[in-house]
């Protein structure tokens, strides 16, 4: 399929919490996210938004008018819930000047582009240009490739769109509407940035300081990674960790966060 | 074939000479406006401007819509796509017109493409085209430049060309600034008509781009206008098909969906709340019809806006998708700033629109969408709205006989049970000699207009067509600056007898059985008159109408 997925850039300080003037009323239990949608028209992203609320597929292309406001909430496993406000925004050319209407305090941008079409994603970066000059510096952007299932016709290679969003400090994925292949992951994944991206530089800290001391007291170039089961007796004694977590298994990366969290508690103990 | 007309034998519908006198026998007709002065035409077409000047290596083809042509076998291939023309618009009459653009891949050069009766373009006054109804615009390059050069070709002689006749068809031109608007059509209908068509077709235009768009012209001449219309190809040709249907087009009035009183009081009401709350105006509708409006204090929108941008809404499938916030233009109101519309679709038919001038309104506007949608649920107003839909609005059989009858409720379905007589006599001159058959009655004073339902005979969409185009060529006679306006006109063809009336308060359009006799039907448009008064209350939005501030 081709599907791929990179991390952002994590010392780039695009990363930042989601603005609480938009995000009112935000309580640890009900999160509100304003999420916008940006690219080339025909692209997609009224059926990636269509696929994620109402888990449809029409291929008969509807061009959008303006922008369309969809809502979507979602509950994660502890309870929480994600409120998801979706401006899908139309591509048209004569829409472009109208666009910070739409993104002007959105905590999420996602760009999408075609993978068949490489003027889209030369659209595609011209949105990302846009937003690092005059949207705010905390938005989290998300670079999307959509029609994956397309790829005999794929013109935009996996790589290119993962560099480009390497070097701009973007969350990348490929998806398809169609198949609805990576729709969940791609609301998810920016989710995690948006929301924990402290708890995310907290844990990187930590690992580093943890690599540094067990490359001073091993002498070695890169210590064995090991894993173990998360749990505070399993910490105990321990040289470094490694954490993973799946960004395609619903809800896995909460349980990071959870580990991260336990971690901290465990360091902060010795 | 060639452009050149005049070089060849010429049959006798090829003898256009171009002249600017308004003689009806003439084959081609110039009208001009402004100076009186003869204009100095060559006579011989060849160095006219669409061959000579700005068509250049096109004009060959491109010259040909004006021309007759008279060899037999492209005769008979005319036949054969012109039977598969009325074979298909045979079989659209029987489905639900779907809108967007069709025959594509066609190009000037196509025939069928030459035979189609009525073609719309909008072009750049450097030539470029913009929109076409038929064809890929970038394929009609050629043909754009050419009505180009026709229109400058007039212009350099200080004058502006509005029609040219030629056999048939007649080519209406009107100039906005740099946008050129051109219809071609052979459907015989009136100049005005033609004319009042590409004024919507521009204005629709604006509620797209504003008249913004003028700048991008001054700025570069050869400014390439279609990508900023992308997408919007159902929405001209929804206005397009309207022309055919929609009598709002030429009596520039609207017409509302028949409520009860207390109905369209409830849905006005709290949608005056959200005007006070400052929403410019604030509409409900059901598909081309109003259910209520209100505007805030002083604001006035016009029945042509309305009518456009109802048009835009209910082409733009994505409207149906979600709840939207897209900018419009009402050229009526303003032609050269955006407008913001938030736009909600409570069922598949109704939906309500808040137009504001703050761009950043959407949540309050979704507050208020919320607050409205409450109270039409509460007080049944959608189902009230679903009820009139399958009800339909007046149908010419329910016309009442005698007044001592009469009942404030549309339609002798709703009479209450003890006088069903009346329901027996209804019947009683309709069909027959007498017929009535259809009647349009508009409210001057309150730019609304109510049409009778269609029944049998007029029952296909042929018919109905037919007889829309005949109230067209009647409102345009009524309304002819240079002999009107009439009082009355009886006219009875092979087809119908029409009858209009035009008064201070009101205009009535009625099309009657052809046999009908004149005085009856005098009396019977009486009996409409009186009807509609009985129930304007129903069929009408009575008072605080921002058309009336």
């Amino acid at each position: 399929m081709g599907c791929g997925s990179s991390f952002p850039d994590r010392e780039s300080g695009q990363l930042g919490r989601p603005n609480s003037e938009n995000g009112g009323g935000q309580d640890a239990k009900n999160l509100r996210v304003k999420l916008v949608l940006l690219g080339d028209s025909g692209v997609g992203k009224s059926c990636i938004v269509l696929r994620f609320v109402r888990g449809q597929f029409d291929p008969t292309s509807k061009v959008t008018v303006g922008a369309s406001f969809l809502s979507q909430t979602i509950a994660l496993q502890d309870s929480t819930t994600v409120k998801f406000e979706i401006w899908d925004t139309a591509g048209q050319e004569r829409y472009a000047a109208l666009a910070p209407l739409y993104y002007r305090g959105a905590s999420v941008a996602v760009i999408v582009y075609d993978i068949t079409s490489p003027e889209s994603f030369s659209k595609a970066q011209y949105w990302v240009k846009e937003l690092q000059k005059h949207g705010s510096p905390d938005i989290v952007m998300a670079l999307v490739g959509n029609k994956a299932d397309l790829h005999e016709k794929r013109e935009v290679a996996v790589q290119d769109g993962m560099d480009y969003s390497e070097k701009n400090g973007m969350f990348f994925i490929e998806t398809s509407a169609k198949t609805a292949d990576n729709i969940n992951e791609l609301f998810e994944v920016p989710l995690i940035f948006a929301f924990f991206s402290d708890w995310l530089q907290i844990a990187m800290r930590v690992l580093e300081g943890v690599c540094t001391d067990v490359r001073r007291r091993s002498g070695l170039k890169h210590p064995d990674p090991m894993e173990y089961d998360m749990g505070g007796t399993t910490m105990l004694g321990l040289d470094g960790t490694m954490l993973m977590f799946d960004l395609k298994l619903d809800g896995n990366w909460k349980l990071m966060i959870d580990a991260i969290q336990e971690m901290q508690i465990f360091l902060q103990l010795v | 074939m060639a452009s050149s007309q005049s070089d060849e034998p010429a049959p006798e519908e090829r003898e256009i000479d171009i002249t600017t006198s308004t003689e009806p026998g003439s084959d081609v007709l110039w009208v001009r406006t402004g100076s009186e002065q003869e204009m100095d035409l060559p006579s011989s077409p060849s160095s006219s401007g669409y061959a000579g000047e700005g068509g250049g290596s096109t004009s060959a083809t491109t010259g040909s819509l004006i021309e007759i042509e008279h060899d037999e076998e492209v005769e008979q291939e005319q036949m054969r796509i012109q039977n598969q023309i009325d074979e298909i618009s045979i079989s659209d009459s029987n489905t639900s017109w779907i809108p967007g653009k069709r025959h594509q891949d066609e190009d000037d050069g196509s025939i069928s493409w030459r035979k189609r009766k009525k073609h719309f373009f909008i072009l750049s006054n450097s030539g470029k085209p913009i929109y076409s109804r038929y064809g890929d615009e970038h394929k009609l390059a050629g043909f754009s430049a050419t009505l180009q050069a026709i229109v400058s070709f007039v212009e350099n002689g200080g004058d502006s060309v509005k029609l040219v006749r030629a056999g048939k068809h007649q080519v209406v031109f009107l100039v906005k600034g740099p946008i050129y608007l051109v219809c071609i059509s052979s459907t015989e209908e009136p100049y005005e008509s033609l004319r009042g068509q590409l004024e919507l077709i521009y204005g629709q235009m604006l509620v797209i781009l504003t008249k913004s768009i003028n700048k991008c012209f001054e700025k570069n001449p050869k400014f390439d206008m279609t990508p900023l219309l992308g997408g919007t190809d159902t929405v001209f040709s929804s206005l397009i098909h309207s022309f055919s249907w929609n009598p709002a087009t030429f009596l520039h009035a609207y017409t509302c969906l028949p409520l009860s009183y207390a109905t369209r009081q409830a849905a006005g009401a709290v949608l005056q709340d959200t005007a006070d709350s400052g929403v410019l105006f604030a509409t409900l509708m059901c598909r081309h019809k109003v259910i209520s409006l209100v505007g805030a204090q002083k604001a006035s929108l016009h029945p042509d806006d309305m009518l456009l941008l109802a048009n835009f809404v209910m082409s733009s499938e994505s409207f149906r998708t979600s709840e939207s916030f897209s900018p419009v233009c009402l050229p009526r109101y303003n032609p050269s700033a955006f407008l913001y519309a938030y736009i909600h679709y409570f069922d598949a038919d109704t939906y309500l629109m808040l137009l504001t001038t703050n761009s950043d309104a959407f949540y309050h506007l979704k507050d208020c969408r919320l607050r409205i949608e409450t109270v039409l649920l509460k007080s049944n107003v959608l189902s009230e709205v679903q009820r009139s839909l399958l009800d339909g609005g007046m149908h010419v059989e329910d016309l009442p006989t005698i007044p001592q009858y009469r009942t404030s409720h549309l339609g002798q379905h709703t009479l209450p049970s003890d006088s069903p007589e009346s329901f027996k006599e209804a019947n009683h001159d309709i069909g027959g000699p007498a017929g009535l058959w259809h009647f349009i009655y508009r409210s001057i004073y309150l730019d609304q207009y109510v049409s009778s339902e269609f029944s049998s005979p007029i029952s296909t969409r042929q018919q109905q067509k037919k007889l829309y185009r005949a109230y067209q060529k009647l409102f345009t006679s009524m309304h002819d600056k240079g002999i009107g306006p009439h009082r009355t006109q009886f006219r009875r063809d092979e087809n119908y007898v029409l009858l209009c009336w035009v008064t201070q308060d009101f205009e009535l359009y009625a099309a009657f059985d052809p046999l009908a006799d004149k005085a009856l039907a005098i009396k019977t448009c009486n009996r409409v008159c009186q009807w509609i008064k009985d129930v304007e209350n129903e069929i009408f939005l009575l008072g605080a109408s921002p058309f009336s501030w």
